[in-house]
């Protein structure tokens, strides 16, 4: 019975909405002849005499409708940056400003402008530009005009954001970057390069077994080394190596990843 | 005095009644003039404590229910035909002029959704006992409908109505499109305090929402009415971390109710980013809270999401929330700089905790940490990062950083990527929690077209869609996790006109055309077609408990 007591109330409530002009005691006599339950009416009636209802009037009421559309709120894009910055501190890193109506590329690059920790240049018709914050390199010495190749690709897979950007001049490494990853160990070759990169081990502070010209090596993240071919001299650079279980549900991304960096010191 | 609290609560939200006219005929000014069958219908005018009578002057004649303040609202009866009724209200014997209403079409009976129980008050007895108000809401529930406590219907009125927008989808696109939110108010009667009881929702045409278990509150100190894990003691009157007798945290001064669920989160921006967010990130995902749909007794809908990001923390290239910190490779520990930049003593029962930093050594947008196990959540979390400075330009906007950030806080709530799994790219899951919403606009077309979504309800605009992977253009951006509408997927039996919604084609086979049908696709890559996919809905499930159960980590 007193479940419904308070419905009762609740409606009973309103009337006085209906009678402003009357007389206040009246209404609540009128509420309480409403309330059929004995309990809640002695109740009611209670709360009357303690002056307690008198209050609620004055309590404040919230101002939202009964019933609205619900909400869909919009708020203006913006966009952070259209030009690559590599903050000030950091090791290492590369990134592109491109062009292409795409987010991979692999044909010819014109070097337009060399200047240092960028090579600003035409990949096909497209502008594309590559930054960069290497160790022991600020500009690399490539002619304006120069024609190299350019294998590019950028994608966010498995919920990591994938990039190789590979500049070569006829099949010899000018400049590599590599940030992949797998649902395994990672490993991948680049015949042209003849490069092959492949993760040593499941720790998260692994290693990374790279073949370089027939050349096998190994290094560790954070790790750099010099390497000849031809008559070229290349420092490796493994910014890091990561690795977990692939098993955990609260791993965002890859499980596995690795950013290696190549390019030409002298 | 037994009887007073609950009418003093009752009157917060009837108190602005007492000074409506009400009396003599009541009048219609504005009411929605024609939807399908179930409709829930709003006027407006002076309808106070107005009734509505439907089938006016037809042997079906009869006094329908409405909503808790009068004629607000009410739902077009179950069963009524197609065409023209007549609806009008009375009040004290008085009538408003009799109006039309079309009923356009019919609704295909689908069981209503309870999504919430809160409470509108408490009242705490002798004999530990407590009487509630309870408030039971969900979706498509009709106006008139009833609460079953423990199998039995209580008093019920329906205290509010939210209806909601498909955006142009055809319904009949959709498993369960949402027509409306009704919150319903009952009162428990005197029971025993913690003692559990279990609730449904019984629309008109009699059909059930499934049940739903609710502990009872053990005392005034305790009693946590929205449900947000945050004592409405504390929302009123402060939190004292300490418990020396000060408040340290005037939580209502942060705009906390205790009728409204309220979340806190912290972000420290690391410095020298390249990218840092803009304020229109932190409101973006504020208006996405605040849109939820959420029906709160007394107060605005929604959520309430405070956040501090005024804080900063030293640069680093890589942050991640395992392995110790090693500077020769530019690596923190999260805990690391969690420990030296947030107050956990004062705030960690009651803030969530993220840095915005550069990256991580996966270049994975974010992480977070709620507890798992088996292959599962096992608990919620209260860390995350952001992590996508190095992203490539098209990245860099507001709408990825807020999708990232919702995201990552969606998972301390135990929210999955795939919504009853982790697989992370379902179609049919309508929610930022999915890698096929975080970050779309900043993907390739190809990756677009690879990663089919409903693309009204990803934009929030009626017509959108992505021709040939295209970004449709917006005039704003808007977030949301999934209500749990979408149409089940089966792996062997998809649809290639008929897409993820609305009709809108999608090439499941990577052919040349999108006019297949009974394609089969392994969705998840798991070596199979033999799964169904359903959507989930993020908003029903949202776990606040992070803050209390993480401690310091």
């Amino acid at each position: 019975m007193i479940k419904s007591i308070y419905i009762i109330i609740l409606s009973a409530i309103l009337l006085p909405a209906c009678s402003e002009k009357q007389d206040t005691k009246t209404d609540k006599e009128t509420i309480a002849t409403m309330i059929k339950d004995e309990e809640g009416r002695e109740n009611f009636s209670k709360a009357v005499s303690d002056s307690q209802i008198e209050t609620l009037n004055a309590l404040a009421a919230s101002t939202e409708p009964p019933v609205s559309v619900r909400e869909r709120t919009e708020v203006k894009e913006e966009q952070s940056t259209q030009v690559p910055v590599l903050p000030e501190k950091m090791i290492a890193g590369v990134e592109v400003r491109s062009a292409l109506p795409d987010t991979y590329y692999n044909g010819a690059y014109i070097v337009e402008e060399v200047a240092a920790q960028s090579i600003r240049g035409k990949a096909g018709e497209a502008d594309f530009t590559i930054y960069y914050k290497l160790p022991d390199v600020a500009a690399f010495n490539l002619d304006k005009g120069k024609q190299l190749s350019l294998d590019y690709n950028e994608a966010t897979k498995d919920g990591s954001a994938h990039r190789r950007v590979v500049l070569s001049d006829k099949g010899d490494l000018v400049m590599l970057a590599l940030e992949e990853g797998s649902l395994k160990p990672y490993e991948t070759i680049i015949k042209d390069l003849r490069l092959s990169v492949s993760q040593g081990d499941e720790k998260q502070s692994g290693t990374v077994r790279i073949t370089f010209n027939n050349e096998r090596f190994s290094l560790k993240q954070g790790e750099k080394v010099l390497k000849q071919s031809g008559r070229h001299t290349y420092q490796f650079y493994l910014r890091s190596s990561y690795a977990t279980n692939p098993d955990n549900v609260t791993t965002e991304g890859n499980p596995y990843f690795v950013k290696l960096y190549a390019y030409v010191v002298k | 005095m037994k009887i007073i609290r609950p009418l003093i609560i009752s009157s917060l939200a009837l108190g602005s009644l007492f000074y409506l006219s009400g009396c003599g005929a009541p009048d219609i000014t504005t009411f929605t003039m024609s939807g399908p069958e179930r409709s829930l219908v709003q006027l407006t005018g002076d309808i106070a404590l107005a009734s509505v009578v439907w089938d006016v002057g037809t042997p079906d004649e009869r006094t329908i229910p409405s909503g808790f303040v009068g004629a607000s609202f009410f739902s077009v009866p179950p069963g009524a035909t197609v065409g023209n009724h007549s609806f009008r209200l009375e009040r004290s014997g008085s009538s408003s002029a009799t109006m039309t209403f079309n009923v356009t079409a019919p609704v295909p009976i689908t069981p209503p959704r309870l999504d919430y129980i809160t409470l509108a008050n408490s009242e705490f007895k002798p004999g530990n006992l407590v009487n509630c108000l309870v408030v039971v809401q969900g979706a498509n529930v009709d106006a008139g409908a009833e609460i079953l406590m423990d199998g039995v219907a209580m008093g019920t009125m329906s205290l509010k109505a939210l209806r909601n927008d498909l955006f142009g989808i055809n319904p009949a696109t959709l498993d369960f499109p949402i027509y409306h939110f009704v919150a319903l108010l009952g009162s428990t009667g005197d029971l025993p305090i913690t003692s559990v009881h279990t609730f449904q929702i019984r629309n008109l045409d009699g059909q059930l929402s499934s049940v739903v278990n609710y502990t009872l509150p053990t005392s005034q100190a305790t009693v946590d009415s929205d449900g947000d894990n945050l004592p409405d003691v504390w929302e009123r009157g402060g939190y004292d971390s300490n418990n020396d007798g000060t408040v340290d945290i005037n939580l209502n001064a942060l705009g906390a109710h205790p009728f409204r669920r309220d979340l806190f989160l912290e972000v420290d921006i690391m410095n020298s980013l390249a990218n840092p967010p803009a304020n229109a990130v932190f409101t973006t995902m504020q208006s996405a809270f605040a849109n939820a749909p959420i029906l709160n007794p007394f107060t605005p809908n929604g959520i309430n999401l405070v956040i501090d990001h005024s804080g900063t923390v030293p640069y680093w290239d890589d942050i991640d929330m395992v392995a110790a910190s090693d500077p020769s490779i530019g690596y923190i520990n999260f805990y690391d700089l969690k420990a030296t930049n947030f107050n956990d003593a004062l705030r960690g029962r009651i803030y969530q905790y993220a840095i915005w930093g550069n990256m991580r050594r996966n270049n994975s947008s974010g992480v977070s940490d709620p507890s798992e196990g088996g292959g599962d959540f096992t608990g919620p979390g209260d860390d995350l990062i952001v992590s996508f400075d190095d992203f490539s330009a098209p990245y860099q906007t507001v709408r990825s950083g807020a999708e990232t950030l919702m995201h990552e806080f969606g998972h301390n709530m135990m929210q999955r990527h795939g919504g009853f799994v982790h697989f992370s790219n379902l179609p049919c899951y309508n929610s930022v929690m999915s890698y096929s919403w975080q970050m779309r606009t900043a993907l390739s077309d190809a990756n677009r077209r690879s990663r089919a979504v409903c693309a009204p309800l990803y934009y929030n605009q009626t017509g959108a869609v992505e021709a040939n992977g295209a970004v449709f253009a917006t005039t704003g951006i808007i977030i949301s996790y999934s209500d749990g509408m979408s149409r089940a997927l089966t792996e062997n039996n998809l649809d290639e006109p008929a897409g993820v919604c609305n009709g809108i084609a999608n090439n499941w086979n990577g052919d040349a055309d999108a006019t297949d049908a009974a394609v089969a696709r392994d969705l998840n890559g798991d070596g199979d077609t033999a799964d169904t996919w359903r959507d989930y809905c993020n908003w029903c499930n949202l776990d606040f408990r992070g803050p209390q159960l993480n401690g310091a980590n």
